[in-house]
C-alpha cells in the first residue's frame, strides 16, 4: 500500500527534520537581528486584569524575589498540570496566566490579615485586587498572613492585557541606538568565548554584548517533542510485560519440559509491584522495609553476582585470545601487559626503585603516556569512522532510503 | 552536516547511475552469515540473534536490524527458526516486525511465532544471561551479537562459546570489541556495522551511501593535516591562525 | 620440560577460576595496604572538586546501579566524603538509571552525613530519578527545577523551608562542577549540558571504558577523570593527605578493594604469559615431532 508508506515517509522526514534545525537553527532569525553593547534598558511591563477586577500593573525588573514571574499551566511528564515559568514573549495580550511574586518571609501583619504585611526584608507588601497571598510550600490560598509564614503573592488566572517589551539604548559602531523589543523577540547575551544563552532584559547589564531579533520557538518546543519519546517508552513496558505474560502463560497451559520456572515469573512480578509500591513509604515502615530487602539484599546481590562473573570470564577469555601469533600480536599483548600493570599498586611498587629522574619509566607514567597519545589517535580516528558511519545510517533513516528492514 | 550530507548524496547519485563503479572491501564477519545460516541448517537447530543492549533510538541498533533482516531472509530458505532476545520491551514490535516482513519477502510467512521474539528483562545482565542459558538450552548452532553492547558482551558470548555455537559479532562500543574477538568466531567492527545493510543488500543506493561516507573520511583527513600544518607553523592559540579558531568551541 | 610447559597451553577454565578466586579472596582475610600512585586525571577531578565558587553547589549525577557498584560505589563515596568534609552543598540525581540508583546514592549520602554532621536539604539534595535522555541533560542544564519538581522524598523542590538548597540551584551556571557516575558516563553529558557554561564536567567510570574518555581529557572537554576502583582508592589518599584526621575512612571501600583487584590482574597476567610459554613449548615439541618422522 503506497498511500500509508508515503505517509511514514512524509512523518519521518519532518520529524527529523525539525530537529535538525533546532539544533543548526539560532534562537534568533539570522538576517532579522541587531547586536550591540548595551548602554542601558527600559524594563518590560505588562498589566493582567482578573475578572471585574481593575488592571495591575507589573514591572519585570530586577527586584530580587519579587521579580513577577509569569506562570502558564502545563502538563509535566506524568500527566499532571502543573505551572511552569515563561518568558514575556510566550505570552501576549489576551493569554491567561498566574502572576507571581515572592517568596517572602512575614515579619508582622500590618492592619486586617489581608491588609498589608512587612516582609524580612523590610519591606511592606499589600494585596492589589484580583491577588491573594499563597503559602509558598503548599501553594495554597491563605486567608490570615501570619508572621513567619513564607508566601507568594499571586494574581490567579490572570488576563494579560497590555505589554510592553521594553526597550535598550544599544551601541553600535560608536552610535547610540534605541532598539524598542517586539512582542516575540529573543535576547541572547552573547560572550567572547560562547555562543550565547537567552537572557530576559532586565538581566543585561551595561557592558553586555546582546543580540536582539524575533524567536524562531524551535528551542520552546523542545522539551514537548521529548516527551513523545518518554510516551512511546513507558507504552512500550507495557507491550514488554503483555509479552512475557503471554509466553509464561502459555508455558503453564501447555506444560512442556520446565514449565514450573513460569511460576517464578508471576510471583518475581507480584513480588516486584509490592516492593515498587513501599519505596516511597516512610522509613520504618513495614512496606518500606520490605522494598529495602528486596531492593538491597536481593535485586542487589543478584545484580552484583552475575557481574562478577565477568571477572572469571574475562580470564579465561583473556587467557585463550592473548597468544603470540606475529609482531603485531606480541605488540599489543606488550602494551596491554604494561597497561594492566601500571594501573595497579603493583606497576609503581615495581618500577619506583627507579627514582625520580627516571619517572619517565615508571610502569604507571608509560601505562599513561599509551593510554593519553597512541590510544587517544586510535580512538580519535575511529570516533571519526562512527560518526560518518551513523550519519550515513541515519540519512538513509530519515530519508527512508534504508530498505533492507521493510523486507524489499 | 551540509557538506557530509551532501557528498553522500552525490555518490548516492554517481552509484545509481553506475553501480558497478562503487566497490566495498571483503568483510570476512558478513561473508560468514551464510557459513552460520548453513551450520544451523544441518544441525537443524535455530539461530539467536540478539540486537544489543539498547533501543531504536540508537544507530547501532537500526544498523542491527538490518543484519536480522537479511538473516531471517536467509534462514527462510532453509527452514531455520530465530530466537530474538532483547532487554527493551519496545524492541518487541520492532523486531517482530523486521522478522514477519523478511519471512513474507522470502515466501515463508508461516515461519513466523511472535514467541520467537523474546523480551527477558530490562536488566541488560539478567538478559545476558538469559539469552546464554537459551543458548544452551536449545542448542543454537549459530548466534548472532549485533548492536550497541555494555558491559554484558562478555557474559552473552561467553555463554555462547560454553555452549559451542559459531558467533558473529558486530558493535561500535570500542571497548566490547576485545571482549568479542576474545570470544567469537567473527566479529564486525566499528563503522563496518553500519556498512553492513548496503553490504549485504548490495543495493546501489545503499552503496553510495558508505562510500559518500569514506569520501567524508577523506575530507576530515584533509581538515586534520591542514590544521596539523597551520598549528605547527603558528603554534597552538595564536590568534592569527584563524583555521584553528573556527574549530575551537 | 618441553611436555609440562606444552600443558600450559591448554588450562583448563576451572583451575583458571579457582586461582583467581584464591588470589581475590586472600585481601580479605589478609588486611594488605599498597602504595599508591596519584594519576593526573584523577588529581584533576579532586582539584576541581577542591575548588567550590561562592554560591555555586556541586552536581552529582549518579547512574550507576547494583551491577556496577564494584567500580563506581567507593568513586561516589570518596565524591560525597570529599564534599562533605568541606560542607560543600550538592545535588544528587540519576537520569536514565536504574530505579534503584537514587536510593542507593541516598544509602552513602546518610551514612556520610552522619559522620560529617550534614543535614539533609541544607547540605545535599537528592532529586531522584528522570528520563528522557539526551534531551533532559540539556534540560537540567536549563532549568533544573523544571525537570525535578519533587526531590527524592516527594518534597516539593520550590519548597525552600525544606529545601533551602535548592533556592540557589537554578541552571547549570550554578554549579561548580559536575559529576557522572556510571559505568560507562554518557557523553551526550558533554554536548547537550550546556557546553556554553564551561563547568567542568568530570566522569567517574569503571576501568574498562575509561580508554575511550581519553581523547576528550585531552581535548579539555572533560577536566578530569576517577578511573574504577583505583581511582577510587588514589581520591581517598588525597582525602587523607589533604584533611588528615578530619577524613573519616572507616566503611569506604576504595583502598580495600583496590588490592584484591591488584591480586586478580596479577594472575591474568601469569596465566597471559603461561599461555604463551605453553603455545611455544608446544610448537616445539610439534616441529620436533616432525623431525623425527
Amino acid at each position: 500500500m503506497k498511500s500509508p508508506r508515503a505517509i511514514t515517509i512524509g512523518v519521518t522526514f519532518i520529524a527529523g527534520l525539525y530537529f535538525i534545525l533546532d539544533f543548526i537553527v539560532p534562537p534568533t532569525l539570522p538576517g532579522a537581528s541587531i547586536r550591540g553593547v548595551v548602554a542601558s534598558t527600559v524594563p518590560a511591563s505588562f498589566t493582567a486584569k482578573s475578572g471585574d477586577f481593575p488592571a495591575i500593573p507589573y514591572q519585570l525588573s530586577d527586584q530580587g524575589n519579587m521579580r513577577p514571574q509569569i506562570l502558564v499551566a502545563q502538563r509535566d511528564v506524568l500527566g499532571k498540570p502543573k505551572l511552569a515559568s515563561t518568558p514575556l514573549r510566550q505570552v501576549g495580550p489576551g493569554s491567561t496566566a498566574t502572576i507571581r511574586l515572592g517568596p517572602f518571609e512575614v515579619q508582622r501583619v500590618v492592619g486586617g490579615p489581608t491588609d498589608s504585611v512587612v516582609g524580612a526584608d523590610g519591606i511592606w507588601h499589600s494585596l492589589k485586587p484580583g491577588q491573594t497571598w499563597v503559602d509558598s510550600a503548599t501553594t495554597f490560598p491563605v486567608t490570615n498572613a501570619k508572621p513567619g509564614m513564607t508566601l507568594y503573592i499571586e494574581q490567579p488566572n490572570a488576563k494579560i492585557d497590555q505589554v510592553d517589551p521594553g526597550s535598550a539604548v544599544l551601541l553600535i559602531g560608536g552610535k547610540r541606538i534605541n532598539h524598542r523589543l517586539g512582542a516575540h523577540t529573543v535576547a541572547i547575551k552573547l560572550s567572547r568565548y560562547t555562543a550565547g544563552s537567552e537572557v530576559q532584559l532586565d538581566e543585561l547589564k551595561a557592558g553586555d554584548t546582546v543580540q536582539f531579533g524575533p524567536a524562531t520557538t524551535f528551542a520552546d518546543n523542545r522539551d514537548t517533542a521529548a516527551q513523545f519519546n518518554l510516551v512511546i517508552t513507558t507504552m512500550a513496558f507495557g507491550i514488554g510485560i503483555l509479552s512475557l505474560g503471554m509466553v509464561h502463560s502459555r508455558q503453564l497451559i501447555k506444560r512442556p519440559k520446565g514449565w514450573y520456572t513460569s511460576i517464578f515469573f508471576f510471583a518475581a512480578i507480584v513480588l516486584g509491584i509490592a516492593a515498587g509500591l513501599g519505596k516511597y513509604e516512610d522509613p520504618g515502615t513495614s512496606s518500606r522495609a520490605f522494598s529495602d530487602f528486596m531492593v538491597m539484599r536481593v535485586i542487589a546481590a543478584v545484580s552484583s553476582a552475575v557481574f562478577s562473573l565477568l571477572a572469571f570470564y574475562m580470564a579465561a577469555a583473556a587467557y585463550r585470545a592473548f597468544r603470540i601469533r606475529n609482531g603485531e600480536a606480541a605488540l599489543m599483548m606488550g602494551s596491554a601487559l604494561i597497561v594492566m600493570l601500571g594501573q595497579t599498586p603493583f606497576g609503581s611498587y615495581l618500577t619506583s626503585w627507579m627514582g625520580e629522574r627516571f619517572s619517565a619509566f615508571w610502569l604507571p607514567n608509560i601505562a599513561a603516556w599509551i593510554l593519553r597519545v597512541p590510544n587517544t589517535a586510535m580512538f580519535r580516528g575511529l570516533i571519526f569512522g562512527i560518526m560518518l558511519g551513523a550519519f550515513a545510517t541515519a540519512l538513509r533513516y530519515w530519508l527512508s532510503m534504508e530498505r533492507t528492514t521493510s523486507g524489499e | 552536516m551540509i557538506l557530509f550530507s551532501g557528498l553522500i548524496l552525490w555518490k548516492i547519485a554517481v552509484a545509481k547511475r553506475n553501480p558497478e563503479k562503487v566497490f566495498i572491501r571483503r568483510i570476512a564477519g558478513l561473508n560468514a552469515i551464510d557459513e552460520a545460516v548453513g551450520r544451523a541448517a544441518e544441525l537443524g537447530t535455530p539461530i539467536l540473534f540478539n540486537p544489543g543492549t539498547d533501543d531504536f533510538t540508537s544507530i547501532q541498533t537500526l544498523a542491527a536490524l538490518g543484519v536480522l533482516a537479511h538473516v531471517a531472509k536467509r534462514s527462510a530458505v532453509y527452514g531455520i527458526s530465530i530466537i530474538v532476545t532483547t532487554c527493551k520491551p519496545i524492541m518487541v514490535p520492532i523486531c517482530e516486525d523486521v522478522l514477519r516482513s523478511a519471512y513474507e519477502a522470502a515466501g515463508r510467512p508461516e515461519l513466523f511465532h511472535a514467541s520467537d521474539v523474546r523480551f527477558i528483562s530490562t536488566q541488560s545482565d539478567l538478559t545476558a544471561l538469559g539469552t546464554a542459558a537459551l543458548m544452551v538450552d536449545r542448542r543454537v548452532a549459530s548466534s548472532f551479537l549485533f548492536g550497541a553492547y555494555d558491559y554484558t558482551s562478555l557474559l552473552v558470548s561467553e555463554g555462547g562459546q560454553l555452549a559451542g555455537c559459531m558467533q558473529i559479532a558486530g558493535t561500535a562500543d570500542y571497548y566490547q570489541i576485545p571482549f568479542f574477538i576474545a570470544s567469537c568466531d567473527y566479529i564486525v567492527m566499528v563503522e563496518e556495522l553500519f556498512a553492513c545493510s548496503s553490504y549485504l543488500s548490495r543495493q546501489p543506493v545503499m552503496l553510495g551511501s558508505v562510500a559518500g561516507q569514506d569520501f567524508g573520511k577523506l575530507v576530515l583527513l584533509g581538515l586534520i593535516g591542514v590544521g596539523v600544518l597551520l598549528s605547527t607553523i603558528y603554534g597552538l592559540g595564536n590568534p592569527v591562525n584563524g583555521f584553528e579558531r573556527v574549530f575551537t568551541f | 620440560m618441553l611436555k609440562f610447559l606444552a600443558r600450559l597451553d591448554v588450562v583448563p577454565r576451572r583451575t583458571i577460576y579457582i586461582f583467581l578466586l584464591i588470589a581475590a579472596g586472600i585481601p580479605f582475610l589478609v588486611p594488605i595496604r599498597l602504595p599508591m600512585y596519584i594519576w593526573k586525571e584523577t588529581r584533576s577531578a579532586f582539584d576541581a572538586t577542591q575548588v567550590v565558587q561562592p554560591n555555586k553547589v556541586v552536581a552529582i549525577c549518579s547512574n550507576w546501579d547494583p551491577g556496577s557498584q564494584g567500580e563506581n560505589w567507593p568513586q561516589y563515596e570518596a565524591i560525597v566524603a570529599q564534599c562533605m568534609v568541606n560542607h560543600t552543598p550538592f545535588i544528587v540525581f540519576s537520569v536514565d538509571s536504574d530505579p534503584v540508583s537514587p536510593q542507593l546514592a541516598e544509602t552513602v549520602n546518610e551514612r556520610e552525613a552522619k559522620k560529617y554532621g550534614c543535614v539533609y536539604g541544607r547540605d545535599w539534595v537528592n532529586l531522584g530519578l528522570t528520563r528522557g535522555a539526551p534531551l533532559t541533560m540539556g534540560a537540567i542544564g536549563r532549568s533544573v527545577k523544571s525537570v525535578f519538581q519533587h526531590d527524592y522524598r516527594q518534597i516539593p523542590t520550590q519548597n525552600y523551608e525544606k529545601l533551602p538548597l535548592m533556592r540557589r540551584v537554578r541552571d547549570v551556571r550554578d554549579f561548580s562542577c559536575f559529576w557522572v557516575v556510571q559505568y560507562q558516563p554518557d557523553l551526550n553529558w558533554v554536548v547537550f549540558l550546556d557546553p556554553n557554561s564551561r563547568v567542568p564536567i568530570l566522569f567517574a567510570c569503571a576501568g574498562i571504558g575509561s580508554s575511550g574518555y581519553y581523547p576528550y581529557l585531552s581535548s579539555g572537554q572533560l577536566k578530569g577523570m576517577v578511573v574504577g576502583t583505583r581511582g577510587a582508592a588514589e581520591y581517598e589518599v588525597m582525602l587523607r593527605d589533604k584533611f588528615g584526621k578530619r577524613f573519616d575512612d572507616r566503611e569506604l571501600r576504595g583502598q580495600k578493594l583496590v588490592v584484591p583487584l591488584a591480586f586478580g590482574n596479577l594472575v591474568i597476567i601469569v596465566f597471559i604469559i603461561a599461555g604463551n610459554i605453553g603455545t611455544i613449548a608446544r610448537r616445539r615439541l610439534e616441529a620436533q615431532a616432525k623431525v623425527f618422522r
